[in-house]
């Protein structure tokens, strides 16, 4: 049986019963002879069974565009102009340039009498007295050169600055706030949040989780601002959680994302609120934990940690001790 | 019944062949932000079929591999030029960035690839013996795309767990459709040998009459 002989296209369709009766006809006639095809069809159906849609697959994929909104990766970039409206850009610039310095040097060359008017054009005041008009005119000169360099550098504008602001402990999250999130701009060693955030999250999937935090935090440190840094607050609580069990340092990570600016939108108010929850059960704060509870389920009676968020709940309500988070300590 | 993408291929249909998702991914591609919700709102669904495939249902990671798709798929839209469906397109980048992520995994050696999935219940139509073969089939293949070469893994992947026909694969992967017939040819050698060497999988290769 050569390759060419095996009909791939039927078995697939006739998965989704796409045959016709004489196609049905020729792939059985074919799978009696051929157990590659047979094993292809047997192992595509063991899949078909397997990967049915779930239940909770809307909510899932909903809670991941959500997150994906916030990822600066996600961004297309469409702010770069096309090669040919570049070039265009870059040869008007000279010629305005060319002009300019053209034009100083004429300054420069010319009478007082005109370096005054053009320095009254340019908008500097010219003095009354034939010192001062002299040195004015200097003066004007001068300016009109300096107005000129500038243009001639044509430098890019400086990058947005970054304002970092140690944050202290701060009050319970009030969402009405207002707060700016400042753009990450890179640091003196050349590395952008962006970065950090890309090196953090291959540290993580790679299983290095003491690497992978102290890159969240490093990220945080530097960025705290950044959407990046608000992404990895629940990254880093669920490793404080889950990694060294530090409940107290993974409740700090939950509050401070549940009051960045966005949180809502993007979709991690609800998974801080169960991280927030988790912790205090941790640490032994029976009436925070029960109000983190009520408030997950108030804020979000949909969510897929509803019913762990009830049965907490009764157990509290009982006086049970038995733990139902998420996040089980690793052995 | 298996799940069906939806699309038509140009070589099956020229005249009417219109992929739904194509206006809609051309507004993505010039950043209308809207449009890429809805871009994604409406692949990424196919891509978690996808990313659950070739993890396993239960995997960890699924929730990374899926986004990391996603952004995968929204920055490579502006070299998309509509040779196969966006669906299609998306699917593609799905079990590829899965693939790396079992590599990755494996090289690491820090954390068991396969992880256990859950089984269905047992109905009428399977009954419990049959569920979990089809649980070790399902994990034979997945391990054997870990040995494959890529290209294979990717045919073998897009075809016996997606569905794809061998015109959608080469759609997809821009390659001429004998090509995949050659790359699915030796993947499936491959699994028949491996489903072979085990005498309790090699009984449901026989033949029904």
């Amino acid at each position: 049986m050569t390759a060419l002989a095996c009909p791939d296209s039927l078995v697939a369709r006739s998965r989704a019963g796409n045959l016709s009766s004489l196609e049905r006809n020729q792939l059985q006639l074919h799978l009696q002879k051929c157990e590659a095809c047979r094993v292809s069809l047997l192992v595509g159906r063991d899949f078909d069974a397997a990967l049915a849609a779930q239940s909770d697959d809307t909510l899932f994929v909903s809670q991941v565009v959500r997150a994906l909104r916030a990822s600066p990766g996600a961004r297309v970039n469409t702010s770069r102009l096309p090669a040919r409206s570049r070039r265009a850009a870059r040869l008007l610039m000279y010629g305005v340039a060319a002009a300019l310095l053209t034009c100083s040097f004429v300054v420069g060359a010319a009478s007082p009498l005109l370096r005054r008017r053009l320095a009254l054009f340019i908008g500097v005041q010219a003095p009354q007295s034939p010192l001062a008009a002299r040195a004015a005119s200097a003066h004007g000169a001068r300016v009109a050169l300096l107005a000129a360099q500038p243009r001639l550098a044509a430098k890019p504008p400086p990058p947005a600055p970054t304002i970092e602001v140690a944050e202290e402990h701060a009050p319970p999250p009030q969402h009405d706030e207002p707060r700016v999130t400042v753009q990450s701009a890179p640091a003196a060693n050349g590395r952008s949040a962006e970065a950090i955030f890309a090196q953090a999250n291959a540290a993580r999937r790679a299983g290095d989780l003491a690497v992978a935090t102290k890159l969240y935090q490093e990220l945080q440190g530097r960025y705290p601002r950044s959407r990046e840094a608000e992404v990895s607050r629940i990254s880093v609580g669920r490793l404080l959680l889950e990694g060294s069990q530090d409940a107290k340092s993974a409740l700090e990570q939950f509050d401070r994302a549940l009051r960045a600016p966005n949180s809502e939108r993007a979709g991690l108010a609800e998974e801080a609120l169960f991280g927030r929850a988790s912790a205090l059960m941790r640490l032994g704060h029976r009436d925070d934990e029960r109000s983190a509870w009520q408030q997950l389920i108030q804020q979000y009676p949909g969510s897929i940690y509803a019913d762990r968020a009830h049965a907490r709940l009764a157990e509290l309500g009982a006086g049970s001790q038995a733990a139902v988070g998420i996040f089980p300590a690793q052995q | 019944m298996a799940l069906r993408l939806v699309g038509i291929p140009r070589h099956e249909d020229p005249a009417s062949a219109v992929d739904p998702l194509a206006a809609i991914s051309r507004a993505a591609a010039r950043g209308d932000p809207q449009a890429v919700d809805t871009l994604l709102l409406s692949v990424t669904p196919a891509m978690l079929r996808a990313v659950r495939g070739v993890l396993g249902g239960g995997h960890r990671e699924i929730e990374d591999v899926l986004q990391e798709s996603a952004i995968g798929l929204v920055n490579a839209l502006k070299t998309f030029r509509g040779e196969s469906t966006v669906l299609h397109f998306g699917c593609r980048i799905a079990v590829l960035s899965a693939l790396a992520a079992r590599r990755r995994l494996r090289e690491s050696g820090k954390e068991p690839v396969d992880t256990r999935e859950d089984l269905p219940l047992a109905s009428n139509e399977c009954s419990p013996v049959e569920l979990v073969l089809a649980a070790r089939r399902r994990a034979l293949l997945r391990e054997l795309c870990d040995a494959l070469p890529i290209a294979q893994s990717e045919a073998l992947v897009l075809h016996c767990v997606l569905g794809f026909t061998v015109e959608e694969i080469a759609d997809a992967g821009q390659v001429p459709p004998n090509t995949v017939r050659s790359r699915l040819r030796v993947a499936k050698e491959t699994l028949r040998a491996r489903i072979n060497a085990d005498p309790t999988l090699r009984e449901a290769l026989e033949p029904k009459a």
